[in-house]
């Protein structure tokens, strides 16, 4: 086992529960689900200064079958190189816990849909802020299905996608947009939930591969690795 | 990208912020530019909804939130402006309900590891469709021991009882002094008076002075007992055979017609001593109306509330949000999935749903015509398929018609003969069964045609989908209609003295006037059996015969190739090529089998009236059900392509189900208010010597018992009709009323939105610092 402690320093515990949808139990294993995640990075005593970097933190179990890994590692890290701490990982549990309530799941989800299209886009124009346009629809779309629509095809997707719900004609989905039409979706709450995996399968520790590439790059790499498994 | 930078400082200076914000007395002041959102741009932080419920618990014994959300009970719409939710705030306050129901889902129980089993193997969509066989199993056991208790099991406990109508009688002339020697053979069987029954009313000459008939006491005893000597006599090799007995379970007639299994069998009960000091009599007639009424109530109350359940989560939603691509790229990626397996079926159904609702916007757009010319012809066409339907719906009606006339008449012409010997008692199980069998032939062959039908390409995919299925039901419901209806018609024709009714139409058709219709409810009864038999039969040689066959044979005759399967991986199946559609690979089509459940279930309540053991063999024909689906999902049919989320297939099933539910309550109202009880059988059988008595009668009758005069007259008064039709037209008129209201509420909330989406948009526009939103993020 790793070098690290397992308990709270002073206050910690009842911080953690009260800024946390989680009760004190759960907080607990997550702490020891991450210190099994950390463990090959030989960590330090503190439970503060552990860190799970990009590579491996977006190949950890709980997160190696999502398409949308990378963009949620972001989201969490509080670092500029997009590492996650204890306290980033704590926070991600509990966002995706069952407890959270929903609209804080739903301006999660925002957040990572949003920006998530890295490439170029055409016109030199930045990635628009605070919205998700046509670009973001497009890689996701393009995630989803595990790359199998032609271009024609999302960019028809994503098209219908902007007209069914563009209120202001803009071309792009802001955040009240977003929560509106999610709040009338039930399933929402509960299919937005990461349950703490129990470390078998964890491939963090043996995995080569670096971080998927950006999207304008066809990743063959990525899923040879994925039929590898 | 910048990465967000959450310092815990920031948290805490936030979190206060809010927690100002929610002790504040009055929710509507509540500025809308304060409602944290992502577009809220401060340049360290971004908005975090963190509760502040435990903080505030802590420190306030009661929130004034809480105080406020009690009071006013906030409307649905209102958590758009302050969205808590109530629960978080009451989180410690966990009902008693709710944890016993927590502590009994702990306990792992078999059918929960079998439903986990089938969805891990074929998807929520069929274990969804497994569950809802075990939640009809459970509503059938409970209405079986609700019957059972209130209407089978006091015939145990009071045995040898005597017959009520002959106490009466005995206590009558008792009281009137009428000496003994008068009534000690009167109106038995072999008087006189009785044998006049036995002739039919055509050929009896003036009955004037047949006093017998007109006494209801009398005439109950006379009736009952040459019911029961007809029915002994039919019975009678049933008892000595077993073969016999077997044929007469299958069928439903001879020896068990007076059986425990119809309600003919029972009537009012009486316990008493040897020497009359102590008498207690059981209201069989009462218990039985006021047993099913509250058995239909409270099914009708649990169906309302799980459709409703599913509804109140989708305040908001209007029917065009039903396929909306937003829903499915956004709200429908599980992020639980784990396992290599679940992801790449999840793509494979992604890639499946989005390809179907670009064919329906391909579909919706080659429905616009530019000539009228083919506008018109396109009209046509969608019309003659709706013609063909009932065109469909009234050949089924006439044929079935014509069916139950015949069986009618062979049975009538077996009664006239009385000469049994030499009729061969295969031949009439298959007469009494021919119209169960006609309507099971006409349910599948109408549904290959309307399957057939779906496949023009006259409406969008979704549409001809719901098509499909509204005609499918239709079809059974019409058909069960009119299955009961044409029975109703033939008892009313009924000449028997003991059962006679207001004639509905002229009987002229139904030749051959019989008296062999002693007791209509047994009747009804039997022929609902007879459906319910029938029904399960045709499912398990659909399931356990010609499944098999039909891979048996795809597998001999057509040779292996290679096909992609829906997974991604490839397996070689014997494939056949398109045209032969009969040797199709199977597939799990969860709608039908749906479709047939409910049917079944319809049957179920249809004839809970008349045979009140019909739950249980509902509850029998549920495992069997289970049983058999399983056993051809394992291996003959594979899932099909249909995937519905899970709020979505709870929609579908409990919409169908009350649909059917509803339409079933029309026939038992319409028979227990029309159709006099008879006088030989049955538990209503001691009142039926009023010219206008039926069935809900009975509990009137408790009320006549209530010293009060003007209470009584009060009573009666109450619930004649003058009282009742009013009743439901208000009831109609709340429930349009509620309608309106519903969509009145969806038009408000996106009024609000609107209205939320502009203001913010002002206030951004009036504060924004032009180089605050200039900062690449």
């Amino acid at each position: 086992m790793g070098q690290g402690e397992s308990v709270f320093q002073g206050n910690d515990l009842e911080d953690y529960k009260a800024l946390t949808f989680l009760t004190g139990p759960e907080i607990t294993q997550v702490l020891k689900r991450f210190r099994e995640l950390v463990a090959i990075n030989k960590p330090h005593q503190s439970y503060t200064k552990w860190r799970l970097s990009k590579k491996q933190a977006v190949n950890i179990n709980e997160l190696y079958q999502n398409p949308f890994r990378e963009r949620i590692v972001e989201v969490f890290s509080s670092q500029n190189d997009g590492s996650i701490s204890f306290e980033d990982f704590l926070d991600m549990m509990s966002v995706f816990s069952e407890k959270a309530p929903k609209s804080v799941k739903v301006s999660y989800a925002f957040k990572i849909y949003q920006g998530i299209y890295k490439g170029e886009r055409p016109g030199g124009a930045a990635a628009t802020p605070n919205a998700i346009d046509l670009y973001d629809i497009r890689e996701i779309v393009h995630r989803l299905s595990g790359e199998n629509f032609a271009d024609e095809e999302l960019t028809k997707i994503a098209e219908a996608v902007i007209n069914e719900v563009d209120l202001r004609d803009d071309k792009t989905i802001t955040s009240e947009i977003f929560e509106y039409f999610l709040s009338n979706v039930p399933d929402f709450p509960s299919s937005f939930v990461i349950p703490l995996s129990d470390g078998k399968e964890d491939r963090h520790v043996t995995s080569t591969v670096s971080v998927q590439p950006d999207a304008t790059v066809p990743s063959v790499k990525h899923r040879r690795h994925r039929q590898n498994v | 990208m910048t990465s967000n930078e959450l310092p815990v400082r920031s948290r805490h200076r936030h979190r206060q912020h809010r927690r100002r914000l929610l002790s504040s007395d009055e929710i509507d002041t509540i500025e809308l530019d304060s409602i944290p959102s992502s577009a809220q741009i401060n340049k360290r932080t971004v908005a975090v909804f963190l509760p502040t419920t435990e903080q505030e618990h802590e420190h306030a014994v009661e929130s004034p939130l809480v105080k406020i959300i009690l009071r006013k009970r906030r409307k649905a719409w209102a958590k758009l402006v302050a969205p808590v939710d109530e629960s978080k705030i009451k989180k410690n306050t966990e009902s008693f309900t709710t944890k016993f129901t927590k502590l009994f889902s702990k306990i792992p129980s078999p059918i929960q590891s079998l439903l986990g089993f089938i969805e891990h193997r074929s998807g929520f969509t069929i274990r969804s469709y497994f569950e809802f066989i075990v939640w009809l199993f459970y509503l059938n056991i409970f209405t079986f021991i609700l019957c059972f208790t209130c209407i089978i099991m006091p015939t145990y406990i009071y045995p040898n009882s005597v017959e009520f109508s002959s106490y009466a009688m005995n206590e009558y002339n008792k009281i009137n002094d009428i000496p003994i020697y008068n009534y000690s053979d009167q109106c038995t069987l072999t008087d006189p008076q009785c044998e006049s029954l036995n002739i039919p009313l055509s050929s009896q000459d003036n009955v004037s002075n047949n006093s017998c008939l007109d006494n209801s006491y009398t005439a109950s005893s006379c009736c009952s007992l040459h019911a029961e000597s007809y029915f002994v006599n039919s019975s009678r090799d049933g008892e000595n055979d077993w073969t016999e007995y077997l044929i007469d379970l299958i069928d439903g007639t001879g020896s068990l017609t007076l059986n425990r299994l119809f309600i003919g069998y029972y009537r009012n009960l009486t316990k008493s001593n040897d020497d009359g000091s102590y008498f207690q009599t059981y209201n069989m007639g009462l218990a039985v109306f006021l047993t099913i009424f509250a058995c239909l109530l409270i099914t009708g109350i649990i169906i309302v509330r799980k459709f409703g359940d599913g509804m109140r989560k989708s305040y908001v939603q209007n029917e065009s949000f039903e396929n909306n691509l937003f829903q499915y790229i956004f709200a429908r990626w599980n992020y639980r999935s784990v396992h290599n397996v679940l992801a790449r079926r999840h793509e494979q159904r992604f890639k499946s749903e989005i390809k179907n609702i670009l064919f329906e916007l391909d579909d919706k757009r080659s429905f616009k015509f530019e000539r009228a010319k083919d506008k018109i012809i396109f009209q046509i066409q969608r019309l003659c398929l709706w013609l063909i339907t009932i065109v469909i719906f009234g050949g089924a009606i006439t044929v079935l018609y014509f069916t139950h006339r015949f069986s009618f008449q062979e049975r009538a012409k077996k009664e006239m003969n009385n000469d049994v010997t030499g009729s061969n008692r295969f031949l009439d199980m298959l007469i009494e069964y021919l119209p169960s069998i006609i309507v099971s032939v006409i349910n599948l062959t109408s549904q290959l045609v309307f399957a057939y039908m779906r496949d023009f390409k006259l409406y969008t995919r979704t549409s001809a989908l719901r098509h499909y299925l509204i005609r499918v039901i239709i079809m059974r419901l019409v058909l069960l209609f009119s299955f009961v209806f044409i029975i109703i018609l033939q008892i009313t024709c009924n000449s028997n003295q003991c059962g006679r009714q207001s004639e509905l139409i002229e009987c002229a058709e139904i030749k051959g006037k019989a008296t062999f219709i002693h007791c209509w409810e047994t009747l009804i009864g039997q022929a609902i059996y007879r459906l319910v038999l029938t029904d399960t039969v045709v499912m398990l040689i659909v399931h356990l015969i010609v499944d098999p066959i039909r891979t048996l044979l795809r597998r001999c005759f057509f040779p292996e190739q290679v096909v992609q399967e829906q997974d991604g991986t490839t397996i070689k199946i014997h494939a056949a090529p398109k045209t032969w559609f009969l040797f199709q690979p199977l597939e799990f089509e969860v709608g039908d089998y749906v479709l047939d459940l409910t049917y079944s279930q319809t049957l179920c309540w249809h004839g809970i009236l008349f045979c009140p053991y019909l739950p249980l063999i509902a509850a029998v024909k549920n495992i069997i059900i289970f049983a058999t689906k399983s056993l051809s999902l394992a291996f003959f049919r594979k899932r099909s392509g249909l995937e519905l989320s899970p709020a979505r297939a709870r929609y579908i099933f409990t919409s169908v189900l009350l649909f059917s539910f509803v339409w079933a309550l029309l026939p038992i109202a319409f028979l227990s208010t029309s159709l006099r009880p008879s006088r030989g059988c049955g538990p209503f059988r001691l009142y039926s010597h009023e010219p206008d008595f039926y069935l809900y009668y009975s509990v009137r009758n408790v009320f006549s018992q209530v010293q009060n005069r003007i209470l009584v007259q009060l009573l009666f008064k109450l619930t004649s009709a003058v009282v009742i039709v009013p009743l439901v037209l208000i009831l109609i008129l709340i429930s349009c009323i509620l309608i309106i209201r519903r969509n009145s509420y969806r038009g408000a909330s996106v009024e609000l939105y609107k209205l939320l989406y502009s203001s913010h948009k002002t206030h951004q526009l009036a504060v924004q610092n032009p180089t605050v939103m200039s900062v690449a993020l």
